[in-house]
């Protein structure tokens, strides 16, 4: 669906928000085993705006990249950050795993403040990169993991045993000697995901694991964290990714995130009753222009409305409302008297894609309204 | 030697025994290089009186100069070359996210290379021991005391040469100019004593020249209280040096983090 859709501008109620909200006291003394294996307390990040020399020396404003992100994610669970290129995700996702400074708020991993104990935090904590440049590609995948085991203290053993049960989850058993210049991209993939997982972290990072696989690979690895990443349910797993169906998949529980703010935190049935569009229906209509279609939205029970050519000439109109509305047979009346062909009427759910630009757009509305947004 | 520094030191031979040409591109380093030395040797006509102290052969000197300006040269800019190649090939960040603590990092990354050109210098070395006749009546231990606080005072720039590497990105033109100018400044091609006298005070904040100067003494046969002021000196630029390479790198790993430009390539 596309981001002409839009909703009726309110913001994500209270309730959707609440499971992410997390009381402001005692921010810099929580202790470890805190109730949340992940949280944010208006987390922000700025980036300067100048470069090269004049960056090191630049003190001013910069790009406002996290604006007051507050979240709280629960043990056990794969929470999705979704959003569009620049969406502050892997930003987040470096915070949180030391890479980058906050520039404001405070963020906890492990119960351990990510700046006042980093080296606690990156014992905790195993970081799959969307990146296939990350490895040493003129060793095999087994020598890399033995390197890295020995930076998390692994003792010599211990690791031989992990690293084999690792590749053979990843199913790498066979290319365990196989220099990582002669693996293929989804094989490379898979090796990061058995090195975020090598330090048995109670915590795991993915940065966008599938973004450069294809779509068969892409399955695979999603597939796989699904079923053996979360490990039963001990290891929380906080999942960036701008692909809606992968959020969809994978996700308990989720944040938009959209220029650096979140618009929306919780599960995706949360999402739909905060967007409160109930109900889609799919029109295949024909023999009328798709200005004239757009129209439609001006009726005042649409909350969302799109328009996409389909085969034969013919029109697919995606229509949002709410579920008691009667707005479908009106629509359909007034396509007939403008001298449109009605081929079908089906209900469906809304995508999490579609649920993700309403957000967007509900979030554009609110700020352009000069509001405080919707961040919970 | 903690098991994370020999973890990197195990990786970074794997890497280089991966290259088939590595073993005969190091030997044929030592070789071109003895036989620079020794060609230069035989046709400048050097000042004797200049170098009675370090033995008055100049093809000794030549291959001395040579063999540890290189070492040191190579300690200069293992680390930042290190830092370099893995913000380009995408390492330095999974290594970034293990506990390894800063100093395994620094010592860990540039162990590899340091050996490497050890081999080299002691290869160049023997070479003048066994074929040449130099340095039969050499002192180790004059040797070891200077060698000790050289290194300190190399690998603190090494790590201020990072810093700039984090900052910058590109430290290569930096370190290679001050490569340049301490060989010229640290007597590699002839001694501090030879330059004029207006250069001379400038050469004493260099720490290769307080190193060179100690060494050749040290390969000369002169008892420790000889190179005792070399030591001092040494010791005094590594007790400025040190601290201030730590905080820098601390301070410009931490902009790199705030700025993130820590993988920015």
């Amino acid at each position: 669906m596309r981001s002409d859709l839009r909703t009726n501008g309110t913001a994500p109620s209270e309730s959707a928000a609440m499971p992410m909200t997390l009381p402001a006291t005692s921010l810099s003394s929580r202790p470890p085993g805190s109730q949340y294996p992940i949280e944010t307390h208006a987390l922000t990040k700025r980036f300067p705006r100048a470069a090269g020399w004049r960056q090191i020396l630049s003190s001013g404003e910069g790009k406002l990249v996290l604006d007051g992100i507050d979240l709280a994610v629960r043990r056990g669970e794969i929470f999705g950050l979704l959003g569009p290129n620049g969406a502050g995700k892997t930003t987040l996702m470096k915070v949180l795993s030391g890479l980058l400074l906050p520039s404001g708020g405070k963020a906890f991993v492990a119960g351990f403040d990510v700046v006042e104990n980093s080296l606690e935090v990156r014992k905790r904590i195993g970081l799959v990169h969307g990146d296939e440049r990350t490895f040493f590609w003129r060793l095999s995948v087994a020598e890399n993991l033995r390197f890295y085991a020995t930076l998390y203290r692994i003792p010599r053993r211990e690791a031989d045993e992990r690293i084999k049960r690792l590749l053979d989850l990843v199913g790498l058993t066979a290319a365990a000697d196989t220099r990582m210049d002669r693996f293929s991209t989804g094989m490379k993939q898979r090796a990061a995901i058995a090195r975020g997982l090598l330090n048995d972290p109670e915590i795991l990072l993915m940065d966008e694991p599938t973004r450069t696989l294809d779509p068969v690979a892409s399955r695979d690895v999603r597939n796989f964290i699904r079923k053996s990443v979360t490990d039963g349910g001990r290891r929380t797993v906080l999942l960036a990714t701008n692909l809606m169906s992968e959020g969809e998949q994978l996700c308990d529980r989720l944040a938009m995130l959209n220029h650096g703010r979140v618009c929306f935190a919780g599960t995706i049935d949360e999402m739909r009753q905060t967007i409160q569009v109930e109900q889609v229906h799919s029109i295949s209509v024909s023999g009328i222009e798709p200005e004239k279609l757009q129209r439609l939205a001006a009726l005042p029970a649409v909350l969302s409305l799109s328009v996409r050519p389909a085969a034969r000439e013919r029109y697919e109109v995606s229509l949002g409302a709410t579920r008691d509305s009667s707005v479908v047979p009106q629509v359909i009346s007034r396509l007939v008297a403008e001298g449109g062909h009605v081929w079908s009427s089906k209900p469906r759910e809304l995508s999490l894609e579609e649920l993700f630009h309403l957000t967007i757009d509900s979030n554009v509305d609110e700020r352009a309204n000069g509001s405080e947004g919707a961040t919970s | 030697m903690s098991t994370v520094t020999l973890a990197f030191l195990r990786r970074d031979l794997l890497i280089w025994s991966s290259y088939r040409t590595s073993v005969v591109s190091f030997a044929l380093g030592a070789a071109v290089m003895i036989g620079i030395v020794y060609f230069l040797g035989q046709v400048v006509e050097a000042d004797s009186d200049v170098l009675d102290e370090y033995g008055g052969d100049y093809v000794a000197f030549l291959l001395s100069g040579f063999a540890f300006v290189d070492l040191f040269n190579r300690g200069l800019s293992a680390l930042p070359g290190m830092i370099r190649e893995q913000q380009q090939n995408g390492t330095l960040e999974p290594l970034l996210v293990t506990p390894t603590r800063l100093v395994e990092f620094v010592v860990g990354s540039s162990l590899f290379s340091l050996i490497l050109s050890s081999g080299r210098a002691i290869l160049m070395l023997l070479f003048g021991v066994i074929f040449l006749g130099f340095w039969r009546d050499a002192d180790p231990v004059s040797m070891l005391i200077v060698l000790i606080p050289g290194a300190v005072a190399v690998f603190a720039l090494s790590i201020l040469f990072s810093a700039v590497v984090i900052l910058i990105k590109r430290a290569d033109p930096i370190v290679a100019a001050y490569s340049l100018m301490t060989a010229i400044l640290g007597g590699l091609l002839f001694p501090v004593e030879a330059l004029p006298f207006w250069i001379r005070p400038f050469s004493w904040f260099v720490p290769l020249s307080h190193a060179l100067s100690g060494l050749r003494l040290g390969l000369a046969g002169h008892p420790p209280s000889t190179v005792l002021p070399e030591v001092v000196a040494l010791l005094a630029l590594s007790a400025v040096l040190l601290p201030l390479s730590i905080v820098s790198f601390n301070w410009a790993l931490s902009r790199a983090k705030q700025d993130g430009t820590l993988v920015q390539y």
